[in-house]
């Protein structure tokens, strides 16, 4: 055996070692798994950063997304280093000498081809073996939580609903019965460009409508900011009283229904007087001749609504939803022109995009309107599993989201260790052939191809001719 | 079976033989009412259903694009902003009925600017025809608070009417505001730095318009390359940009979208503002007080070069999608709004935020009214004006689409990107816009 043949087999022997080795401990880099999901821009979501900080000494590390991509790259190697072997020796004349530098008659496993390339072989195989597991385990774990996050969207579309549903209707009835009209007429029709609160011509009126909508409990939850507007659109009373004095517009920008007309959909804007995410709805107030005195503006108490979402106490405790550490729900709405704006109870962190969010899955809700599911990066650039709804009577999108990498961490541990496995016997097939060679070689006793097994009229045999 | 206003509740795919409208949603209920009043007239005169549904501006327009594509649009469509970018764009495309039979009628009514603004071209079919109906129009306007001038110490006497005056008037009366009412959150101009406002491309238009910068030929060539109009651009971003970094605008109005700066002003944050339309005073139409006293209009100052300022017009307009199952209903429809008394009720009905575009319909007494404060003054800076320059070139549209004036102010006060960087990256980002629509 050639001192190069078997310089090759070790190099091999070795490559593919280090190659399981580094397989079983760490994932490829998480780069290759972001250009598969990476379909659309993505900003963060709160959820997700959290999962994403460091890992601490006691904390288990996040685990990151598995990626398809090293399951093709991990087969190419060896298909390439193999191509790479078989071209560079074809193109050599070593090849023949190579060939025959190959010990003779010592009828073993040295004679066959398939034992000189037994490492990419095996290489390949077990890459094969990895993706095609992968693959599937992949896809059975994925359908059954997006069944799970379908169920979800649709309890939650029907509790959206029921929330703004209950907000109208509360709104329209403390507006067609309210308990102070002549209080309330009072500071619509003298209130404006004065200080009703400190007025002494008005501080009564002032405060009997104080304690009133202050006590509401039409809300029930909620607890939204209230305030009286002129017909003009000046707040004379607010629950908020920095308010009063300002403008709210009644309409475009505001919610404004009526009993008889009261499907307008929510306007989600950010109030230039508060830089604050809101809804205001709006309906207006008559006196007893019928004639609009003024208008009540309600600004919603959008934790509450998040809240409301957040919780779905219907989902059972084994479906994927209830187990996952990971999911997400929240509402995206269009807040301008230009940009989408995100309801949830940690408005903190998602406060630091202010300049809007995106993902492929709140494109599709928010501005191609239409419901869907799929794996996508969410606005933190995590890959997730979404499922989206447009509400449409809601002018919101529902977003449902769990992490990939929770998910499908079952099929990436799996095909882990077939791979380090698969990668061991590899190793160790190599080795074992290789360690067998020898011996084959040193029982035969001819070590250079230079002995009387040589026909005379074969070529030359020259020592380390194997390459 | 009546008026079938399903405001917005987006049932837009309803029954076939309804005329489905959709309607930008007004600034204030009797916008809403005047509209819903014209097309109950109409459906009672006609025998025939209509259901107009209204949308919020900036849904409007996510809307009417999202059903195009989906290819269930609504009949009609009319946005006080769709002119800017929208229907230009739908012209082109060939997505437009051809109204000329709707408009052509009453064309001796109309200003020869209105009609210009609507005559679009149909790329698909390689003409040139009429392809909205023009029913109002809009320009911008000066107002400002009587008592907050006089907090400042200032009178209306003392305003100056040359450019450079007009504007440091109202810088110094910022300062002396803030000391007299100790209040260091009042400021002198409500003017937008957004991307997601359309006034901020309007005002800076209004500017180059201003300093004689022009943009587009009437024969529709693109003049960017102009180095007199790149110096013109400078300029105008350059000054606009100025009032920002001065501090006379809030903060926060680098983010207002189209109302913010009429919630500023009329909260009396701002002690002046200016704003595309009438929807200030119209909101303030029911208070007197506010009216008529308080809350004053007053003409554009003169041009840096001493002449007096074109106003810049913007035709609000109503289009009729091509496919639209209900066209003769459509034409119909439009053909009864755009009848001057029709008309003219619609408008004075909407609290003369926008002006006719009939000259003879600015003869009424709601125009002429010479007690009314605002709209008498407003009416006359109709008498000198000049259209978008999407009129000349439609893909002038995309250029308002994309907001480039908006972004390449934003870029210099957030970003502080100087003013020749931000006009450079704009004229280019022009002339790629141009290059795609060729």
């Amino acid at each position: 055996m050639s001192q190069s043949w078997q310089h090759r087999q070790w190099q091999s022997g070795m490559i593919a070692l280090a190659v399981a080795i580094a397989s079983a401990l760490e994932p490829l880099p998480a780069i290759a798994h972001r250009a598969i999901a990476a379909e659309g821009t993505a900003i963060a979501a709160p959820t997700q950063l959290a999962q994403q900080s460091p890992p601490t000494e006691e904390s288990e590390p996040a685990p990151l997304a598995p990626s398809p991509w090293w399951l093709i790259v991990m087969p190419a190697i060896p298909l390439l280093g193999g191509s790479f072997t078989c071209i560079k020796r074809r193109l050599t004349a070593q090849r023949t000498r190579s060939m025959d530098a190959a010990p003779r008659g010592s009828g073993s496993l040295g004679d066959l081809w398939v034992v000189s390339y037994f490492p990419l072989l095996g290489l390949t195989a077990v890459s094969l073996v990895t993706f095609g597991v992968y693959v599937f385990q992949r896809s059975q774990l994925i359908a059954p939580v997006i069944t799970d996050l379908e169920a979800v969207a649709a309890d939650q579309e029907a509790a959206l609903d029921d929330w703004f549903d209950g907000q109208r209707q509360a709104v329209l009835d403390v507006a067609s019965q309210p308990e102070n009209l002549p209080d309330i007429e009072e500071l619509l029709t003298e209130g404006a460009g004065r200080s009703p609160a400190t007025d002494p011509d008005l501080k009564d009126a002032y405060d009997a409508v104080k304690d009133y909508l202050e006590n509401l409990e039409a809300f029930d939850s909620a607890e939204p900011s209230i305030a009286l507007l002129t017909n003009g659109g000046i707040v004379v009373f607010s629950t908020t009283p920095a308010r009063e004095g300002q403008y709210q517009p009644l309409q475009n920008t505001t919610t404004y229904f009526t009993q008889d007309r009261d499907t307008q959909v929510p306007n989600l804007y950010v109030s230039p007087l508060t830089d604050e995410l809101q809804i205001t709805f709006a309906t207006p107030i008559f006196n007893e001749d019928n004639n609009r005195i003024g208008v009540i503006a309600v600004d919603l108490d959008l934790n509450d609504l998040a809240q409301h979402i957040e919780a779905t106490p219907r989902q059972p405790q084994d479906s994927a939803w209830a187990e996952s550490s990971s999911r997400s729900i929240y509402l995206v709405g269009r807040a301008s022109l230009v940009k989408n704006q995100v309801i949830s109870t940690d408005m903190d962190t998602w406060a630091e995009f202010s300049d809007g969010v995106d993902s492929l899955g709140i494109h599709a809700a928010v501005v191609e309107r239409r419901d869907g599911a799929g794996l996508y990066l969410n606005p933190a650039k995590v890959p997730v599993i979404g499922v989206y709804r447009w509400a449409q009577r809601h002018n919101l999108a529902l977003m449902v989201e769990v992490n990939q990498a929770e998910v499908l961490q079952p099929a990436q541990r799996t095909a882990r260790r077939i791979f380090s496995i698969g990668m061991g016997i590899v190793v160790a097939g190599s080795l074992l052939s290789l360690w067998l060679r020898r011996n084959t070689q040193a029982a035969d006793g001819d070590v250079t191809p230079s002995s009387d097994a040589v026909s005379p009229t074969s070529p030359e045999q020259q020592p380390g001719s194997c390459e | 079976m009546g008026c079938q206003a399903g405001q917005n509740s987006a049932e837009g795919d309803a029954e076939s033989d309804v005329l489905q409208i959709w309607w930008s949603e007004g600034y204030y209920p009797e916008e809403t009412e005047a509209i819903r009043n014209a097309v109950a007239s109409w459906e009672a005169e006609s025998g025939l259903d209509a259901e107009l549904v209204f949308y919020s501006e900036k849904d409007l327009i996510q809307q009417t694009e999202s059903a195009i594509a989906a290819g269930n649009p609504p009949d009609v469509i009319y946005g006080y902003s769709l002119d800017f970018a929208v229907i230009p764009r739908l012209a082109w495309e060939g997505k437009l009925a051809d109204v000329t039979d709707v408009v052509g009628p009453l064309e001796g009514l109309y200003s020869s600017t209105a009609l210009e603004s609507v005559y679009y071209q149909n790329q698909q079919d390689n003409i040139r025809s009429y392809y909205a109906v023009p029913i109002s129009q809009q320009t911008t306007h000066i107002h400002y608070w009587a008592s907050l001038l006089e907090d400042a110490g200032k009178s209306a006497d003392a305003i100056p009417t040359d450019w450079e005056g007009f504007w440091a008037f109202w810088s110094d009366a910022q300062v002396n505001l803030r000391e007299a009412t100790n209040n260091t959150n009042l400021f002198a101009l409500g003017l937008p730095m957004s991307t997601a406002a359309t006034d901020t491309s309007y005002l800076i238009e209004q500017f180059l318009d201003a300093y004689n910068v022009t943009l587009v030929s009437p024969a529709g060539d693109l003049l960017v390359d102009n180095p007199e109009v790149r110096a013109g651009i400078i300029r105008v971003l350059e000054e606009y940009t100025q009032f920002y970094r001065d501090g006379q605008v809030p903060p926060n109005a680098i983010d207002w979208s189209d109302p913010d700066n009429n919630v500023t002003f009329l909260s009396r944050l701002t002690l002046m503002t200016v704003n595309p339309s009438m929807s200030i005073p119209g909101s303030q139409r029911q208070d007197a007080i506010t009216y008529n006293e308080q809350m004053v209009t007053i003409p554009w100052p003169s041009k840096p070069d001493g002449s007096s300022l074109r106003s810049l017009v913007s035709t609000k307009q109503v289009a009729i999608l091509a496919d639209s199952p209900q066209l003769e209903e459509a034409k119909s429809f439009l053909s009864y709004l755009i009848q001057p008394e029709v008309l003219s009720q619609y408008i004075e009905g909407a609290q003369g935020r926008f002006f006719p575009v009939m000259p003879s319909m600015l003869e009424s007494d709601f125009w002429t009214n010479e007690d009314d404060p605002h709209t008498v003054v407003a009416a006359t800076q109709f008498t000198d004006t000049r259209p978008f320059d999407t009129v000349y070139n439609p893909a002038y549209s995309q250029v308002q689409k994309d907001s480039i004036w908006g972004q390449a102010v934003r870029k210099i006060v957030v970003d502080g990107v100087p003013p020749e960087e931000a006009a450079d990256e704009a004229i280019a980002a022009i002339k790629q816009i141009f290059t795609e629509w060729e």
